[in-house]
This record gives structure tokens, sequence and C-alpha cells, in this order.
């Protein structure tokens, strides 16, 4: 129920998307300019080792319809490459190093997570009295909030993160074991799914029991993570059959549109997956909420549902 | 293009006045500061042997900028005194109609805190707009023709990036100029300021952020013609000092305007009240 109410609100209010697709811009344009320092200097060594000429050999090749395993040899060698260059250029390797650290890991995280209490202000909004909030001023009224949410849910995001890189790039040794070769793709996707899942699953209330209920940010991680523990199968299931649905999604439309797709889709599942944390939220706390102009009454134990 | 037309038709009333108290900050940013040193740097560009980011850096900002710590506080104080007063002026000229000079300390003391933070605020969004031009630019065109000498491709592309980076951040400066009436009339927090000032904006977006961007694209202009002369540097500054005047004249005014004509309020400079 909650994945398909949080759908409806999706389709209903999609106008927000285009809000959205603005902020990511802007997140974009920021991050640009925070790479391009390090980026040049990394592409500058790239470029006089040779690299940029195997990739683009690479890339001709695949173009060119080349067999799966020429190519991942030529990729072994690109990343072969750039481990020696990392050892090498001492520029590359600390460029690189301060770029992934300050930029990917630190700057991205903070300013793109930003969005998501002026979302959860938004959507409750539309939910709970069926009114027009404005993103942005609702971005700049809840700024301090957001900064202190976004600088907590970095450090569970990033050890989360990691855990998740980690465990997939173990999990490529598989393609060395004969026998397991067939099913390694299989295991790999399931296990990503899966760690996503939970990730996502674990913090689905955070922002809205931030929003709604006004709780502090250790408050309504407690609220959350009591919540998901309690409701553990609904909050599952709907985050797994999301997940599967959007990674599918943006990767027949990201290739069949050479990514242009991507520019709308990707909004679409951001928006998409906080809108479902907040019909959760709404269901779990048996609140009535909005949908498409019609007042939904989430069913209770009463009903028999539980 | 409403509000412009009411701005306008306001100035032709008090430009005079107006004009008296900003002269200082006008001067000593005509002095020391290239008007939209961030976009009128493209000519010079094109002609530039660019080895790196700091290339590009030497053009938007002077090199020498952190010898000029006593001109930027010239700067800052002047601007923050005569905006004070020209916004106050404006705002009891609208609420009372009488155009009056006789308590300048008064005046100042009604929204010199006001008036400080949002000009902090838009310090900073300048510098980090500034800072991102000159990176966007530095890997745009590295990634178009390399570094050396940027090619016609690259300057069209820094010309763009420059301007749509300048557009995105009046987004923000806009309503951040609004606060300064909203703190002044209504006593709001800046918290509560910020967001009434995004909910006036939001109001007519477009026709609101066009109007404040006016006075930058004349002034655009006019940089663009004039890099094609030669002129000496007692000519320079003059012609500069002419165009910050004229863009904090005109901001001051269209920022009490845009203010009243969002909100809805009476003005009584339009009528006689007194007599």
């Amino acid at each position: 129920m909650s994945f398909k109410n949080a759908f409806k609100i999706l389709v209903s209010k999609f106008g927000l998307v285009w809000v959205f697709m603005l902020y990511f811009l802007c997140v974009g344009v920021i991050v640009a300019g925070l790479s391009a320092p390090f980026l040049t200097v990394m592409m500058r060594a790239i470029k006089n080792s040779g690299i940029s000429e195997q990739i683009a050999t690479t890339y001709q090749g695949i173009l060119d319809g080349n067999a799966l395993s020429v190519i991942a040899d030529e990729l072994n060698g690109i990343i072969g490459s750039i481990k020696e260059l990392f050892k090498s250029d001492k520029g590359f390797s600390v460029s690189s190093a301060v770029w992934v650290f300050l930029v990917l890991i630190v700057a991205y995280r903070f300013i793109a997570g930003l969005y998501e209490l002026p979302m959860a202000s938004v959507a409750e909004g539309l939910m709970s009295s069926n009114a027009r909030l404005g993103f942005f001023r609702r971005f700049v009224a809840l700024l301090g909030r957001s900064c202190r949410f976004v600088l907590v849910k970095m450090i569970y995001t990033v050890v989360f993160d990691a855990a998740i890189f980690f465990a997939l790039t173990s999990m490529f040794a598989l393609f060395n074991i004969k026998g397991a070769v067939f099913f390694a793709p299989f295991l790999i996707m399931l296990v990503l799914v899966v760690l996503l899942t939970l990730r996502y699953s674990i913090v689905a209330m955070w922002a809205p029991s931030m929003v709604v209920d006004g709780k502090n940010v250790f408050a309504a991680f407690a609220f959350s993570v009591k919540k998901c523990i309690k409701h553990i199968k609904p909050i599952l299931s709907s985050f797994a059959l999301s997940l599967i649905i959007i990674i599918a999604i943006n990767l027949f439309i990201g290739i069949f549109t050479l990514g242009v797709g991507l520019i709308v889709t990707i909004p679409i599942s951001v928006m998409f997956i906080n809108l479902l944390n907040m019909t959760l939220f709404f269901g779990k706390s048996n609140k009535r909420y909005y949908v498409d102009g019609t007042v939904f009454n989430p069913p209770t134990v009463a009903d028999g549902i539980k | 293009m409403k509000y412009v037309r009411e701005t306008f038709a306001y100035l032709k009333k008090s430009f005079w006045l107006l004009a008296l108290i900003c002269l200082a900050p006008s001067v000593a940013l005509g002095f020391f500061v290239k008007p939209l040193a961030s976009m009128t740097f493209i000519p010079a560009y094109s002609q530039t042997v660019v080895r790196g980011f700091g290339d590009i850096f030497a053009l938007v900002f002077r090199v020498d900028f952190l010898k000029l710590v006593f001109p930027a506080i010239l700067i800052f104080v002047t601007l923050l005194f005569s905006l004070c007063l020209s916004l106050s002026v404006i705002e009891k000229h609208f609420r009372m109609g009488r155009l009056t000079f006789r308590k300048p300390f008064s005046e100042i003391n009604n929204s010199f805190f006001p008036v400080l933070k949002v000009l902090l605020c838009l310090t900073a969004v300048m510098i980090v707009y500034s800072l991102l031009v000159i990176s966007l630019v530095s890997l745009a065109q590295y990634l178009i023709c390399g570094f050396g000498k940027p090619t016609a491709s690259a300057v069209i592309v820094a010309a763009v990036i420059s301007i749509a980076l300048f557009v995105l951040s009046f987004c923000f400066s806009a309503p951040l100029m609004l606060m300064i009436p909203l703190s002044v009339m209504y006593g709001y927090s800046f918290s509560d300021a910020i967001t009434s000032a995004f909910e006036l904006v939001g109001k007519n977006p477009a026709t609101a952020i066009f109007g404040g961007i006016l006075p930058f694209i004349i002034v655009l202009i006019a940089e663009y013609i004039l890099s094609f002369f030669p002129i000496i540097f007692a000519v320079r500054v003059i012609v500069s000092t002419v165009m910050y005047l004229f863009i904090t004249v005109y901001l001051s005014a269209y920022v009490m305007v845009l203010m009243f004509s969002l909100s809805g309020l009476e003005r009584r400079d339009k009528k006689e009240f007194y007599r």
C-alpha cells in the first residue's frame, strides 16, 4: 500500500521532479567546480602516461563489438596502469586522494544530502494538509537542521557504503573460481540489492520523524531503527521491490537513451524513495494522509492487518 | 518589466539624492574593482596562454588582492553605510511620502545589522560564484582543447558558463537583498526574513530576477564595448564609478519597489500626503 500510494503521489505531483532537477543541476555545478583543480592535474597525468590512449582503444573496441574477454583484459590493463601511476606520480596520487576524500566523500554527500529534510517537509504539506509548499523556501527555512542532519547521516552512509563497496569488490574474486563464474553476476547483484535494501530501510523514517514529529537528529534515528525492526517485513519488501524497479528502469533507460534519460529518471527515483519513506512513516504511525486529493486511512491492527 | 518600469519612474524623482548617498562606495569600487570581472574577463581570456587554474584566477581576481586589505575594508564600510542610508531613505519615502535626509545616524541605526548580514552573505555568494567560474572555465578548456591559448569554442563555452552561473547566483542574491526591507519593516529575524524573501520572490520569480539582473546586463554591454578601446586609467576609474553608481542606486530602489509591489503595500510617495 505504501509503495502504491508513494507512486500515486509521485504521479500526481510530478511538477516537483523539475524542481529536483534544478536542485541536482546546482549540486552538479558546485561539485564540478570543486573537482576542477584536482581533475585537471589528474587528467594531465593520465594523458602524459598514455593511459588515455588505452582508454580510447578499449572504448573503440566496445563500439566495434570486441569479445568480452578482450575488453576485460584491456580494462585490467588500464587498472594496472592507474595503479602504477598512483605509485610513480606523487601529484596524481595526492590529487586523486584529496578529490575522492574531500569532494566525493565529504562535499558531494553534504551538498546533495541537504535536499532530504526540505523534500520531507514538502511531502508532509502534500500529505497532511494537501498544501503545496515551495521546495526552495523550505530548503532555506530548514537549512540549519538539514546541515546537522546531513553531518550525522554522513557517518552512517559513509560506513554503510564502504561496507557495500568492500563486499562487492571482494565478490569479484568469484570470477576466478571455476564453476562460480556463471553465478557470480547473479550473486553480486543479489548482494547489492540486499545491502541497499538494508541501507535504505534502517533510515527510512529518520527524515520524516524529524520533520513531522519535530524530533532531534539522534532521537529521530533511534525512532527510525525501532520502527524498522518492528515492521521489518513490509519495510524491507517495499524497499527491495522499489530498488529492483529503480535499478532496472535506470539501466534500461540509461542504455537505450545513451544516458540522456537519466537526467529525468534519477530525480524521479530520488523523489520516489523519499515519498516511500513518507508513506511508510505515515502508515506505520497510523496517521491519515492525502493521496491525490483524497484521504487515505492506513489499515490498523484492529482491521486485522499488522 | 513592471518592476523595472516602476523603479525607473521612482529614480526620476529621487536619483540625485540617492546618487549622492551612494557616491562614496561607487568611487571606492570604481578605483579598486573592475566591474563584473567574472564575466568581462572573456576578451582577455581569449588572448591568454593558459597554463593552469592560476592563470584564469589572475584574470578574474587581482593577483595582488592580498595587499588590498585596506581598500577592501574601505569598500565594505562605505557600501554598508551608504546602503543603510539609501534603503532607509527610500523606505521612509515609500511609507510616509517624504523624501528626507535629516537624521542620517538614525537612518543608519534603523537598518545597520540587516544590511551588514545581507552584505556579508552577498559577498560570500559573489566569491563562491567567481571561484566556480574559474574552476569550471579551466576544466572546460582542458576538456575542449587542453591548456594553452583557448580555441574559439573554449571561449564561447567560457562565456556561456560565466553568464549562466551569474544568473544562477542571482537567483540566490535577489531573495537575499529582499531580506533587508523585510527585517527593517517587520522586524523579522534572519531565518524568518530569508524564508519570507524566498516566498515573496517565488510569487513572480522570472520577472523579479530579470529586473535585478537588468543593470548588470547594461553594464556588461558597456564593458564589452569599452574593452575594444584602449583607455587611460583615469577614464577607466570614472567609467567604472558611473557604472557602480548606476548599479547601487538602481538596486537600492529596485529592492524596495519589489518588496512593496510583491507585498501589496501602499506606496505613499505616489500621492501627495504632506504639503
